[in-house]
């Protein structure tokens, strides 16, 4: 009994760990103005946060700016990646292992390092405060990641079925796109949302990249919240969680696709 | 109409290891070939080179008298059956027979027409809305078929396609196999480690060990004048006795002189006895027996050599005890102990 109890414990304080914040988060949200600087629950539920949040900033163009910008990245991802992996999966040739390698070293760049250069050739390029001058860096560096995980899921699916497809006639693309991509939608829903979450929240890049109000993405425009002499505790608050309802929306609608057990039949067993 | 020819066909693979060594091979339009051997022997390697999944090396691989080293599987015009059955597991039966159909760019009357007719052959229609995971795997299997032959192939390849049924199974299937070759036509190339299965089925059994074909001859020729002890041990069910000749005191007459020899017989050809020894037979002791019900396979110990003879079906005896054992010299095969070659 006392496993039992033990491991209760484990998993409340594990959830509360993760969710905590997010919970303080949407109490804020919720509090009257005066009273943003008490501890425990508000005496009465306000909406005026999520109302003042909007007022007077473009933080509804800012929403649909983050959304354009995340799911731009995560369909050219997913179209790059997804025949990407099935050629390092399925196709022979030289050095695929040396390609998967390089492709995780574009990913160990920090950040950081990357910033003043990227800027430079984001303006050349003509793409500096405009949305698809963060599509460009977000794809390159979700790329990897996705490529990752997509290889080892195209790995998974048994050379025979491959083989298969191209004795039936299938050309290698016919293979890829009748008989492997179908396969692969569980996988695919995966590295959609995550990289969805990434590009989504990323900031460092949005910030350097863009500069009028009009052009930013979520996470960049709650940091310029803030006023020369006080900080908008409740509007942060309620915004924050604004921006984490797309997130909890998108992860809904893909798991949903995540089906497992798809290939079973495929081969024996 | 479809013809397999290799010549001196070599593969080697990436890192040096030659799997396939100089194949010479004829197959004959409307012939069923089998392709046996041990695990790693070159058999599976020698099918991918059919099918085109694989370039060779060197030498070449003809269909129709046309070379077609580098064309790729879709221009071959050949079906194959895989062991894993390779169902596509988001199409339904009947999307899964008609999909070479559809991928060839048949029109839709023509392609119903065709998957029913496959269908009723195989006896596939009720199942024909049902996904693959939702069938047992002998309709896998049959599946399989079916998408292999709705294309009326000319020629149709099998890796091994029943050596995941059960053993009751893979007895009918191996009849409806050899049924459908039959009625078709077709050339069939089937690969299998079974050799019950290479003996039934096949025209033809070719016994490839370590990338080199051994035999390439009809059943009969392979089990009575097999070339060396390899393909001796190979076919044959128990398995052929190989001992030296004076273990079971072979005859002079039936061996060539000054050459060092060792002798095979089948088990089939020796007859076993319980008891003392009487004039001409062999004294030995009983190892294991084996009731089979028409006939029991008894293992004698000789010396420190087993020989597995038959005895009849109410022979019963506990292991140690006497026996004895009898054979027709003329039913000896013998090889040169040094090269393993059949003499004579």
């Amino acid at each position: 009994m006392s496993k039992r109890l033990w491991l209760w414990f484990s998993v409340v304080a594990a959830v509360s760990f993760c969710v905590g914040p997010f919970l303080w988060q949407v109490i804020t949200s919720l509090r009257p103005e005066d009273e943003l600087t008490r501890v425990g629950l508000p005496s009465s539920v306000s909406l005026e946060s999520y109302f003042g949040a909007f007022h007077g900033r473009p933080f509804g163009r800012v929403l649909l700016n983050s959304a354009l910008v995340a799911g731009t990245t995560t369909v050219f991802c997913l179209a790059i990646g997804a025949s990407a992996a099935f050629a390092l999966a399925k196709l022979e040739f030289r050095g695929r292992k040396l390609l998967l390698g390089l492709a995780l070293a574009v990913s160990m760049f920090p950040p950081i390092a990357t910033v003043s250069p990227l800027y430079l050739m984001i303006r050349a390029l003509g793409l500096r405060d405009e949305l698809p001058g963060l599509v460009l860096p977000y794809t390159t560096f979700a790329l990897p990641m996705t490529l990752w995980i997509l290889t080892g899921f195209f790995r998974d699916i048994p050379d025979e079925l491959y083989r298969a497809a191209r004795i039936d006639g299938c050309t290698p693309f016919q293979a890829f796109w009748k008989i492997l991509l179908p396969l692969t939608v569980p996988g695919l829903a995966t590295t959609g949302i995550l990289v969805f979450i990434f590009a989504w929240n990323e900031f460092l890049y949005a910030l350097t990249f863009t500069s009028s109000p009009e052009k930013r993405t979520v996470p960049v425009a709650i940091s310029l919240f803030a006023g020369e002499h006080k900080e908008p505790w409740g509007e942060i608050a309620a915004a924050s969680v604004i921006a984490t309802l797309p997130l909890i929306l998108v992860t809904l609608l893909f798991q949903r696709k995540i089906v497992s057990g798809l290939t079973s039949g495929a081969v024996k067993g | 109409m479809a013809s397999v020819t290799f010549e001196q066909v070599r593969k080697t693979y990436p890192g040096g290891v030659e799997v396939v060594k100089g194949i010479d091979l004829d197959i004959a339009d409307g012939e069923f070939v089998t392709l046996v051997g041990p695990s790693g022997c070159g058999k599976s390697t020698t099918l991918n080179l059919i099918a085109g999944f694989e370039a060779p090396t060197s030498g070449h691989v003809k269909i129709d008298g046309e070379v077609v080293n580098d064309r790729s599987p879709k221009d071959r015009g050949v079906a194959m059956v895989f062991q894993s059955y390779a169902l596509y597991p988001h199409m339904d039966v009947r999307r899964n027979i008609a999909f070479p159909l559809e991928v060839a760019g048949m029109d839709k009357a023509s392609i119903a027409k065709a998957v029913g007719e496959t269908a009723a052959r195989l006896g596939l229609e009720p199942l024909l809305d049902r996904k693959p995971k939702e069938l047992s795997g002998g309709q896998r299997q049959r599946v399989a078929l079916g998408r292999a032959l709705v294309r009326k192939p000319k020629l149709c390849l099998f890796d091994e396609p029943l050596s995941n049924l059960d053993a009751a199974l893979r007895g009918q299937m191996r009849a409806e196999i050899k049924k459908l070759h039959e009625d078709l036509g077709a050339t069939f190339i089937y690969v299998t480690h079974d050799q019950t299965e290479a003996m039934t089925l096949s025209d033809r059994i070719i016994i490839l060990n370590r990338g080199v074909i051994q035999q390439a001859e009809s059943p009969r020729v392979v089990y009575d004048a097999p070339v060396n002890t390899f393909v001796a041990g190979f076919v044959g069910s128990p398995r052929i006795n190989i001992v030296a000749p004076e273990i079971i005191d072979a005859p002079a007459s039936a061996l060539p002189e000054s050459r060092k020899v060792v002798v095979g017989i089948r088990p089939e050809d020796v007859s076993i006895g319980g008891g003392p020894a009487p004039a001409g037979a062999k004294a030995a002791k009983v190892y294991v027996t084996e009731p089979m019900g028409a006939e029991t396979w008894v293992t004698l110990e000789i010396g420190s050599e087993r020989v597995v003879g038959r005895a009849p079906a109410d022979f019963s005896a506990r292991s140690g005890e006497a026996a004895w054992m009898r054979y027709d010299p003329a039913k000896l095969h013998v090889f040169d102990a040094d090269t393993e070659k059949r003499i004579g």
